[in-house]
């Protein structure tokens, strides 16, 4: 009785509501990362009891993953990397006039994905976990490869230069300390290209500043995005992409329980496979299509249910944010493992809880906060998008409080202006840059511990694991290849 | 000349020196846990792409210029001394004069001409943009 007092009482619900309040700023500006939240307020809460600290950090974490769409929605800068892909349709609909709607779609989708991921923590976390753990480098490779093939999905216009930005994007994931022999790679002598080319600022100049970049060069109206006044938002409408929601939510939940691979990775993955299932969606995808928020979200936000598998039943953390949470565990006193659930079964209940009501929230929030953040496509783009290019500034600044940073994400801004002309694909680039380093170390990985490359093939097809992503593999190109000859056709 | 044909040309010189970068890189450690052997695989495979371009446009007749790639060109350019400037210029003068500087100018290349309309809301975002991210929000500004 005393333990559901503690969940239900209202000073544990302001406390995880203040932290979802904090989440939604955090997440929805560029720059600023949930993270980096989550790590200032390890600190604040050293002192806390256990339960109020893990309420806040839930908070953040659970509501700062959604509020990265609002900016990828209505100004086309996505607020974290997790958010990327829903900028591809998410900022083509606000501008058709359907911003609210679109809003609501990350809103709703995104509670579905963290309840999703909940409920496959709560049922099947001990066996999952077990899957993961027998994950080896060549399987992370073939994962990250799998990624890459979904570059075709990415681009609507050529599949060639799709597939060169790509490889463009991995090159740049390579600038930098070389992660396993500590040797600098294409840095030219530069202290600041050793620390690596750093994505958030990447991000921002290739969504952000270029959009910035292209509407002051090409000045076709005087709003950036449209405000329709007559928008209904039908909720029957809006839960009609369940079905691309179920499974964008299994792919997260997947790709979040694997150590180390993330949103990012995750909702890129669900949008190429709502790409695939929605056939003939009645937008396309990439101009506006509810499918792919519907799919991005709920895949970035069932990502948290996935992560919080390894962390709590092996004590290895599945993202950056729950590192910052296993270090909170640890300075209360806890150790998470195999024995944690069994040894702690109120705390691991709490967590699901929070997190439960933390998905609350983003309804709650989405309730309070899209009527009026829906009207921001009303400024006059000759005052926003100065505002906007100010704050692609700060955002860029904030990661390590330097002009390098500015300075990458202007350089960035400046390729994806000249990138959207010439008919290159931007989230082609980004998606190599996310995967490009995963792909290098496990493939480095997978041949030192194999001793030859006809070892590693020949045992690469003997494990279950390996097959399986093959086999994906295969089918993705495949439909890739079909589609677009049927594209050619048409 | 076809406007692709100079990309597809531009992206063959690219990778050469990205194969080049990665060869040097080779000498280091064993052959498998070499940092320039993932590299070299990836700007070979860039090298093989442009080469595929390069050789399928040979075949096809000469475009004209993409014309909308010079749309607006000069704001571009402008654009980018402006935000190069204010990123030298703040550390010698304060942000926020720095932010109104830019906002400022910003403005006028996006339409804005009333000036002293434009000065208002210059100084009254940039005010804002200050407070809500350097006080309120603690955020580390420049």
């Amino acid at each position: 009785m005393d333990y559901f007092l503690s969940v239900f009482n209202l000073r544990f619900l302001l406390i995880l509501f203040s932290g979802s309040l904090i989440g939604l700023i955090i997440g929805a500006l560029p720059g600023l990362s949930v993270t980096m939240a989550t790590a200032l307020l390890l600190s604040v809460t050293y002192s806390w009891p256990f339960y109020d600290a893990i309420a806040l950090i839930i908070g953040v974490y659970v509501v700062g993953v959604y509020s990265g769409a609002i900016t990828s929605i209505l100004v086309n800068i996505p607020g974290t990397p997790a958010s990327v892909a829903t900028s591809f349709d998410g900022f083509p609909m606000s501008c058709n006039g359907n911003s609210k709607k679109a809003l609501w779609i990350a809103t709703v989708y995104s509670f579905i994905g963290t309840v999703f991921g909940l409920i496959v923590l709560s049922l099947i976390a001990k066996p999952l976990s077990k899957i993961a753990l027998s994950f080896s480098p060549i399987d992370y490779f073939l994962l990250a490869f799998f990624g890459l093939t979904t570059v075709g999905s990415l681009t609507s216009k050529s599949i060639l230069k799709g597939h060169i930005s790509a490889f463009i994007g991995v090159m740049i994931s390579m600038v930098g300390i070389d992660s396993i022999m500590g040797v600098p790679r294409f840095t030219f002598g530069s202290l600041n290209l050793q620390m690596g080319i750093p994505i958030v600022p990447v991000l921002i100049g290739l969504f952000g500043f270029s959009e910035v970049l292209e509407q002051i060069s090409s000045q076709a109206s005087s709003q950036i995005s449209i405000l329709n006044n007559n928008e209904k938002v039908s909720f029957k409408e809006i839960l009609k992409y369940w079905k691309i929601s179920l499974i964008s939510s299994a792919i997260g939940t997947i790709i979040g329980i694997l150590p180390g691979a993330g949103a990012p990775v995750a909702s890129l993955l669900a949008y190429d496979s709502a790409k695939k299932y929605a056939r003939k969606p009645k937008i396309p995808f990439g101009q506006g299509a509810p499918e792919g928020i519907a799919a991005s979200e709920s895949a970035n936000n069932a990502c948290i249910g996935g992560a919080l598998v390894p962390m709590l039943t092996l004590g290895i953390p599945g993202d950056a944010v729950t590192a910052v949470m296993l270090s909170a565990f640890y300075v209360h006193g806890l150790r998470p493992g195999p024995l944690f659930i069994k040894e702690n079964p109120q705390a691991f209940e709490l967590i699901v809880l929070s997190t439960l009501i933390g998905s609350f929230f983003i309804i709650v929030l989405g309730f309070l906060f899209i009527p009026v953040l829906s009207k921001v496509v009303l400024v006059p783009k000759k005052i926003m998008l100065p505002l906007i290019a100010i704050l692609c500034i700060i955002g860029a600044y904030s990661v390590n409080s330097s002009l390098y940073e500015v300075s990458i994400m202007t350089v960035f801004g400046v390729i994806g202006f000249f990138m959207r002309r010439t008919g290159f694909s931007t989230a082609a680039m980004v998606l190599g840059i996310v995967l490009g380093e995963m792909m290098d170390s496990n493939f480095r990985r997978a041949l030192s511990l194999s001793g030859s490359v006809r070892e590693l093939i020949t045992g690469t097809f003997l494990k279950p694991i390996s097959i399986v992503i093959i086999v994906f593999i295969a089918f993705s190109i495949f439909l890739s290849i079909k589609s677009k000859t049927n594209a050619v056709k048409k | 000349m076809n406007f692709e044909l100079m990309l597809s040309m531009f992206f063959l010189i690219i990778s050469s020196f990205l194969i080049f970068f990665s060869a040097e890189l080779l000498k280091y450690g064993p052959a498998g846990l070499s940092p320039g052997l993932f590299p070299m695989i990836v700007s070979t495979l860039l090298l093989i792409l442009s080469l595929f371009w390069f050789f399928s446009l040979l075949k096809k007749k000469g475009d004209p210029v993409n014309n909308n790639f010079l749309k607006g060109l000069w704001k571009l350019l402008f654009t980018i001394i402006l935000t190069f400037a204010f990123i030298f210029l703040v550390p010698y003068i304060h942000f926020f004069y720095a932010t109104i500087l830019y906002v400022f100018i910003l403005s006028i290349l996006s339409g804005q001409k009333n000036l002293l309309l434009n000065l208002i809301i210059s100084f009254l975002s940039s005010a804002v943009i200050f407070f809500i991210f350097g006080k309120v929000l603690n955020v580390a500004l420049p």
